[in-house]
């Protein structure tokens, strides 16, 4: 089980992402666990996310997240501005996943 | 324009996002965020508590006596009229929390220095005596709401330095780390009551004032005009837009900065409300109130993008926008428009960036005018989340003229923006068509 956590202002818009992501995980039989949350409280799921994405209304908290999420080496990216626009699940499942990835190697 | 874009992009927005990014702007915005339920669910109480309809309140005084309200006044005495001491409970709570320690002793520590700080007594309003061992609601409320913030940052401050450095009381391994935990903070408590002692006590020698009542005057009343102030309400607006053209998310950061002080114009409103048993801007009401921003300038989304989301379900020739449009009704709906934002592509782009400014500052206007004239009376009431869904935020807010200012400016969305969505679907229409051919071919 993968847990990728979204994170964006108050956490309303990347839940109706996540309900994407959620759908595209299925469709490829993945076992994922996807959550939206605030952005103020990355710091309380950091023990518990294999994958931390901002919103990229939020990316100019990046440098702050990863000052939080190093440490632990959690990965944490942006979700790309038009992925994110177009509430693509697929493509932000498989920007989560790349990420996911990388930390392995 | 891309000069200018380039040059706003790389100098002064990361000059703009460090301040926001600033551990004390980011402590006001969580520790704001979490008396949410005292201003929402608190405004309902003092609602039925000051029903505007003398008949409806005789008639409900027929039956339980003329003191039905008090019960309900109590809720409102409990919620809005403390809201200066939760706040500064909560910053202090927020920043100890986002600083990485147990949070729990610097709000503690937070609430005995605000305290510290103030007089202990209140002086009675007609014959000047002096009471003591009272605690004035008016400063524990809506005018301390500066200092309370202040006090909050610097005890959250003091707090995390000595945990930082490790200046704590350590206890031997064999007592209990739940016991030992306890004493950690005797520390830092002793630094931040000396504090607050000397800043009592320096405010009574020089000027026969507390740092409560300094603040208010000289800080919190200026902030509270200039944000009630038709430039200020332009700003706000004009903020919120320009951030969001830039991809960063300018109501929270806008938020961030003014809700503090746009809540305490609320404040003040209720509390001239339970007071006078009127309200109008004569005797001292704000127009600028949290309500203003979160039902008005922030209809349907920064922007005010509905237009935009009608437009695409009645005029798109493009399907990228046909489909775009049925997707985001519903966020739409509850004031959620980051699809349109990113998706519909309002971030960077040349085209929407006059109506994305304008559209709101015009509604704002319309608002603005609307108290000038006497047509609605300051908000005293209801305080709604801001995801509450158009039109019925307005007739909470203020009543059918709330509601029909809301129709009137959901018109001017879609007046504002057709133009310049026809100019964005024409353009995809044409690249579709474009790849239509060059699949065919």
């Amino acid at each position: 089980m993968i847990k990728i956590k979204l994170f964006c202002a108050a956490g309303f818009s990347t839940s109706m992402l996540v309900e994407k992501m959620v759908e595209a995980a299925k469709g490829q039989n993945l076992e994922v666990d996807i959550q939206a949350h605030s952005h103020a409280n990355l710091r309380d799921y950091i023990n518990d996310t294999d994958v931390a994405l901002l919103g990229p209304q939020v990316g100019y908290a990046l440098a702050k997240a990863k000052e939080v999420c190093d440490p632990v080496g959690l990965p944490v990216e942006v979700i790309p501005m038009v992925d994110y626009g177009t509430m693509d699940g697929q493509k932000v499942l498989e920007f989560a996943l790349n990420l996911y990835k990388k930390k392995g190697e | 324009m891309s000069i200018i874009v380039n040059f706003i992009n790389t100098k002064v927005l990361p000059k703009i996002l460090v301040f926001v990014n600033s551990k004390g702007i980011i402590a006001v915005k969580d520790g704001m965020l979490s008396i949410l339920p005292l201003t929402v669910v608190g405004s309902f109480f003092l609602v039925i508590g000051q029903i505007p309809s003398k008949d409806i309140n005789n008639f409900i005084a027929s039956i339980f006596g003329e003191h039905w309200t008090e019960p309900f006044m109590q809720v409102y005495g409990g919620t809005f009229a403390i809201m200066g001491l939760i706040s500064c409970f909560a910053i202090a709570y927020a920043y100890v929390k986002n600083e990485g320690f147990e949070p729990l002793p610097a709000g503690v520590l937070a609430v005995s220095a605000f305290f510290i700080t103030s007089n202990s007594y209140v002086v009675a309003p007609i014959s000047s005596e002096i009471i003591d061992n009272t605690v004035s609601k008016a400063w524990i409320g809506g005018q301390g709401m500066i200092s309370a913030i202040i006090i909050g940052l610097v005890v959250g401050y003091i707090y995390s330095l000595f945990l930082r450095r490790n200046i704590v009381i350590k206890m031997p391994k064999a007592v209990p780390k739940t016991v030992a935990v306890q004493f950690t903070a005797f520390l830092p408590a002793a630094c931040i009551f000396t504090c607050a002692l000397i800043t009592y006590a320096l405010f009574k020698a020089f000027g026969q004032t507390t740092l409560l009542e300094a603040i208010y005057s000289l800080v919190q009343v200026p902030l509270q005009g200039l944000t009630d102030s038709l430039g200020g309400m332009i700003a706000i607006a004009f903020f919120i837009s320009f951030l969001w053209w830039f991809g960063v998310h300018g109501q929270s950061i806008v938020n961030g900065i003014v809700t503090s002080i746009l809540t305490a114009n609320a404040i003040d409103n209720t509390k001239i409300l339970a007071e006078k048993g009127y309200l109008d801007l004569s005797n001292g009401g704000h127009i600028v109130t949290q309500q203003f921003l979160d039902s008005f300038i922030l209809l349907t989304g920064s922007g005010i993008t509905f237009g935009i989301v009608f437009a695409m379900i009645v005029a798109a020739k493009s399907k990228q926008y046909k489909f775009l449009g049925k997707a985001v009704v519903f966020p739409t709906l509850f004031n959620i428009n980051e699809p349109i934002t990113f998706g519909f592509g309002i971030v960077l782009n040349p085209i929407m960036f006059i109506p994305f400014i304008v559209v709101p500052i015009l509604s704002g206007l319309l608002v603005y005018f609307a108290f000038v004239i006497g047509f609605l009376e300051p908000f005293s009431g209801v305080m709604l989340p801001w995801s509450t869904p158009g039109i019925l935020s307005g007739f909470l807010v203020a009543g059918w003229k709330g509601a029909l200012l809301q129709a009137i400016i959901l018109v001017i969305s879609i007046v504002g923006y057709y133009p310049f969505f026809k100019k964005m679907d024409a353009i995809a229409y044409a690249k579709e068509q474009q790849e239509a051919l060059a699949a065919n071919s």
